[in-house]
């Protein structure tokens, strides 16, 4: 049985590492752009998509979302419009893969704990969606990403 | 002639019984010089050759027989005194070499034996008589070396130098060489007496070089100098001045015939024991109210510290008169020994002289009895000292009665017992004492002690015996050797202290001063005591603030002294030192609980300074608190901690455990390295973060302690301080066995439920826990109010104005003053804009990609439209400026935008939304 294939989006590569090690029950992508996401999940079947929130260690031209807005959304003030953007891109990129047409699971790296009403509004806008905190230990993840893919628990951990 | 040849054959070829040898030479042998010679001859060569034979008793006794024959054969004289000398008949010895030198006075060899053997003995005057009889053979190789010693046991510390190097130019033979050693260890004492330590410590050295034992002096130095560095110390430099300035105060008055108060001396003597003079004055003042042991210590006292010649020699005066006065009996030899040692420092006084002539008389000194009287007489008669004149009589009858008493030494002290005796040894001696023939009792104790066993008795009589003629070094050898066969003798220890504090050696002699008190000695107390104390004084002031218990127990013994001295008037006769000494210890407990109470400030304060810098400081909660502008800094730094430092520990600790797990230590070491090791790593992220926020702390004056007190960064350099210690054991190279991989493991966990678990909750905790403020009807209608009330008060007029709040219960992150600001500065230029009137409304505005919502207050009018470069750069007199610098600050944003009629425009501020409760429950959606 082929393993599901999951995209990591990010802009290092702590999450492919880390969560590599986790063995053959998935097959992993890594995207560090939105443009690049979009590319993947036109010619592979992603199953489901990691998406870490803040990308701040790529080139400003790399980062999705319309400065414009964000511009406006700040004020007017470009520098904090491009942390805007880079701060929240985990977010436009997944805009960018809904836009896409792409319609799979994201499970957003970030801790909505403090921020659930946020959250129930991003998921009702970009559903299948769900969270995984920054303290999540390996079987947490395991267990997230399992749900995500659609597979038994029982079967990852085997 | 005929009974003497037949003896002379007899001794040829038998052994002889002495006695009855004795008795038949003098009946056999006529005034013939040549048969006497001759017969003295053959008892030369007998007594040769049973020395050669080792057989010292016979030896001894032929030559007896020989000098008794023929009086004038100095070598036989000779022979015979070390033959005595050996056997340990020092009385013997000394009347043989006196014959010998008196037989013959240029027979060197003779001169340097006999001043070699009495610079052994080293009493009263035998240090001058062998002074003297050094000066007559000064030409004889070993002469100045022997001088250079008999200089420096003198006192004469220069003359013995000047010897000394005659000596080193003219080095003595072979067989004399031993001598050398002692020449410097007297020279070191010498010098060690005058306080010329490093001088001292030459030549001891130079001793120990040459094969000497100098253990106990190289400890007396360090004492010495020890002493000298607690006198050197400010306070005690004053105390032992007040001391000096006392002493000769009281001396002075002393002299005069005054008998001056001695409270204040006592009490400054106690501050500052080590002032010899301080000791003296105390002495003379205590033995002029009749309390003679407290004198004699407190002079004793003074001679064992450094002091100046006259000091001395009026010390050892006063000492000398203590003896001679010493009551039930006086102590004669002890008088005439301090006499003889005070003559050389200074002129004695006339009746010190005279009562110094009794002394030496009564000790049977009767050649330095005929000397000294010689010489007072001739000083009387020549009319040099007019007092003299006076006791003009009574030196001639001293005189006479000396020169009738001259040579009449017992050489035989068996054949001197009295006609009926006792016949135990220790009681026959006992009567021969009580007879004034000390030196026969020494004999017969002496002979107890070769033939018998070992007695207690007999070694402490020998002793008082061997003290009584002046020996004192034997007297002491013989109390420690009664002592040594049985050692629970409580006033022998006693006796023994003192006597050793006569001989300066104050370390022995205190030992057994307190060996006494313990076996119930009750005299010794107030010694031991004072002995204690003074122990006491030269622990450094740290110990003697610190110790009081010694103190107490210092205390303790003195009360059951006085519980002993109720009962028995004996004791009770140091009743008044007793009373010093509690004074003493009283005014050392007072110091000690003032220096304990100061002590304890210090050690409180510097505590707490400690303390303060260890877990004082303010937490980054305090920080924003007192400083509300700190507050989007922290939060921001906040922030980026839990992303960079926080984010991915926990699965990069999780695969290292894996890795533990699956043997891998590599592996696990790599991951660790990655997260708190290398460059650039989250701990290095973190530590700048921590320095990021020490500073902006410091520049207003408040000190952070990330480390210890603000829970957050405290778990996360816990967290990282376990993974260093991670990364130590497994760095080691040594075999890597089960349990310390557990260990590990159990480290890297601990690391994990440090940095996500307590220091994620800290952080978020920290970041909810940022000033919010609620944006709610209240808050906006005062800043209506305010800005109503100035409107009307300039122009009369009230403005209108509307509120609207369209959600409920919303909050900013941002300080309360600040929002007031935002909108007071809003309103205020609506309403200068316009008098028709303004409406505020408050409602929520979601992002479209983010879903971040933000709290947007816009103020409405109907003024006329804001130019383009008013919002973009606004003017801060002009109001508008100082809240786009506020909204700046709190992540916010300043739109103008038109506004449907009947307004015309809308200034908005957008400020994120922030949450005051961490689980807001969902239904409230």
């Amino acid at each position: 049985m082929t393993p599901p294939t999951v995209m990591i989006a990010e802009d290092g590569d702590e999450y492919l590492e880390t969560l590599g090690r986790m063995g053959g029950e998935f097959s992993w992508l890594q995207a560090k752009s939105a443009r690049v996401a979009v590319e993947l999940v036109g010619r592979h079947p992603v199953t489901c998509a990691v998406l870490d929130m803040r990308f701040d260690r790529v080139a400003r031209g790399d980062l999705a979302g319309d400065f414009t807005a964000a511009l406006r959304q700040v004020g007017g003030d470009s520098e904090r419009a491009w942390r805007y953007l880079a701060q929240h891109q985990g977010l436009f990129v997944l805009a960018a893969l809904r836009a896409a047409g792409w319609r799979g699971p994201g499970l957003i790296a970030y801790d909505f704990t403090r921020e659930l009403r946020r959250f129930e509004a991003l998921r009702s806008q970009y559903a299948p969606l769900d969270w995984i905190g920054d303290d999540a230990t390996a079987a947490a993840w395991r267990k997230k990403l399992a749900a995500a893919c659609g597979i038994a628990t029982e079967e990852v951990l085997s | 002639m005929t009974g003497g040849l037949v003896l002379w054959s007899w001794l040829a070829v038998a052994p002889m019984t002495l006695p009855d040898a004795a008795t038949a030479l003098c009946a056999a042998v006529p005034d013939d010089p040549a048969a006497s010679r001759a017969l003295a001859a053959t008892l030369l060569a007998k007594a040769r050759a049973l020395r050669e034979g080792r057989d010292m008793a016979r030896a001894a006794a032929a030559l007896r027989l020989a000098v008794a024959v023929w009086t004038k054969d100095a070598a036989a004289w000779h022979e015979l005194a070390q033959l005595e000398a050996q056997l340990g008949q020092p009385a013997a010895a000394e009347a043989a070499w006196r014959q010998a030198v008196a037989a013959q006075p240029e027979f060197a060899l003779a001169r340097l034996a006999f001043a070699e053997w009495l610079a052994q003995r080293g009493q009263g005057g035998d240090l001058d008589l062998a002074a003297e009889l050094l000066r007559r053979a000064q030409r004889e190789p070993g002469a100045s070396c022997l001088s250079a010693r008999v200089a420096a046991l003198r006192g004469q510390c220069d003359d013995a130098d000047r010897s000394w190097q005659d000596c080193a130019r003219n080095p003595p033979r072979k067989p004399n060489r031993p001598p050398v050693v002692e020449v410097h260890l007297a020279r070191g004492r010498c010098r060690f007496a005058r306080g010329q330590y490093d001088a001292a410590e030459a030549d001891w050295e130079l001793a120990g070089a040459a094969g000497a034992d100098i253990s106990a002096q190289l400890a007396l130095l360090a004492e010495a100098r020890r002493k000298v560095a607690v006198e050197a110390q400010p306070e005690m430099r004053k105390a032992m001045a007040t001391v000096t300035e006392l002493a000769r105060s009281v001396l002075h008055g002393l002299d005069r015939g005054q008998e001056p108060p001695d409270q204040g001396l006592a009490r400054a003597v106690a501050a500052a024991p080590a002032v010899g003079i301080g000791h003296i004055a105390l002495g003379e003042l205590a033995a002029r109210q009749g309390r003679f042991d407290r004198a004699e210590l407190h002079l004793l006292r003074a001679l064992a510290l450094p002091l100046a010649d006259l000091d001395r020699g009026r010390a050892l005066r006063a000492l000398a008169r203590l003896c001679a006065s010493a009551q039930p009996a006086p102590r004669w030899a002890e008088a005439a020994a301090f006499w003889s040692a005070a003559a050389p420092i200074d002129e004695l006084p006339r009746a010190d002289e005279l009562a110094w002539l009794e002394a030496l008389r009564r000790t049977g000194q009767l050649r330095a009895a005929l000397r000294l009287a010689t010489r007072l007489l001739a000083r009387a008669v020549d009319g040099d000292d007019p007092a003299a004149s006076d006791s003009l009589r009574e030196l001639r009858a001293h005189k006479l009665a000396l020169e009738l008493a001259g040579g009449t030494t017992i050489d035989d002290p068996v054949a001197a017992l009295p006609a009926t005796h006792p016949a135990a040894p220790i009681d026959r001696a006992r009567a021969l004492a009580r007879g004034d023939r000390l030196a026969d009792a020494i004999a017969v104790v002496r002979a107890a002690l070769r033939d018998g066993p070992a007695q207690a008795e007999l070694w402490r009589d020998l002793a008082h015996y061997q003290r009584a003629v002046g020996d004192v070094d034997a007297s002491v050898e013989s109390l420690t050797r009664s002592l040594e066969v049985r050692e629970a003798q409580g006033p022998v220890h006693w006796t023994l202290g003192r006597w050793l504090m006569d001989a300066g050696d104050d370390r022995t002699a205190l030992r057994h001063v307190r060996r006494a008190e313990s076996l119930g000695v009750a005299a010794a107390v107030p010694v031991a005591v004072r002995a204690d104390l003074d122990d006491r004084a030269l622990t450094g002031w740290v110990g003697r603030l610190a110790d009081r218990a010694t103190l107490a127990a210092l205390i303790a013994r003195l009360d059951r002294w006085e519980a002993r001295a109720r009962a028995d008037p004996n004791v009770a006769d140091r009743a008044a030192d007793v009373t010093e000494l509690r004074a003493a210890i009283a005014a050392e407990q007072r110091l000690a609980v003032a220096g304990q109470a100061a002590l304890a400030l210090v050690l409180a304060a510097v505590g707490a300074w400690a303390a303060w810098r260890r877990w004082g400081g303010a937490t980054l909660r305090t920080l924003v608190a007192e400083h509300p502008d700190t507050g989007p800094e922290v939060q921001r730094i906040v922030a980026a901690v839990r992303h960079e430092v926080i984010k991915h520990n926990t699965l990069r600790l999780g695969a290292a455990v894996e890795a533990l797990g699956a043997g891998d230590r590599g592996a696990a070491l790599e991951i660790i390295y990655q997260i708190a090791g290398r460059t650039d790593s989250p701990r290095d992220k973190l530590e700048d973060y921590a320095a990021q926020l020490d500073r902006i702390g410091r520049a207003r004056g408040v000190r952070l302690n990330l480390r210890r007190r603000d829970p957050t960064f405290a778990a996360l350099f816990a967290g990282f301080e376990l993974l260093g210690g991670a990364i130590t054991a497994l760095t080691r190279t040594s075999p890597w066995p089960v349990e310390r991989r557990g260990h590990v493991d159990r480290r890297l966990r601990a690391a994990m439920r440090m940095l996500n678990a307590n220091g994620y909750a800290a952080t978020a905790t920290l970041l909810d826990s940022m000033r919010l403020v609620r944006v709610d009807a209240v808050l906006l209608r005062a800043a209506c109010d305010q800005v109503c009330a100035e409107s009307a008060q300039a122009s009369g007029a009230m403005t209108p104005v509307a509120l609207e709040i369209h959600v409920a219960d919303l909050w900013v992150a941002a300080p309360r003053s600040a929002l007031n600001e935002i909108v007071v500065n809003l309103v205020r230029n609506a309403v200068q804009a316009t008098r028709d009137g303004v409406a505020v409304t408050v409602d929520v505005d979601i992002a479209p990609i983010t879903a971040l919502e933000s709290v947007v207050v816009a103020v409405r009018d109907r003024g006329p439209p804001l130019a383009a470069s008013a919002v973009a750069q606004p003017q801060a007199d002009h109001g508008l400026g100082l809240v786009l610098a506020l909204v700046d600050r709190h992540g916010g944003a300043l739109e103008v935008t038109p506004a449907p009629a009947p307004w015309t425009k809308a200034v908005a501020v957008r400020l994120p939304r922030a949450y005051p409760t961490a689980m807001e429950p969902l239904a409230a959606l």
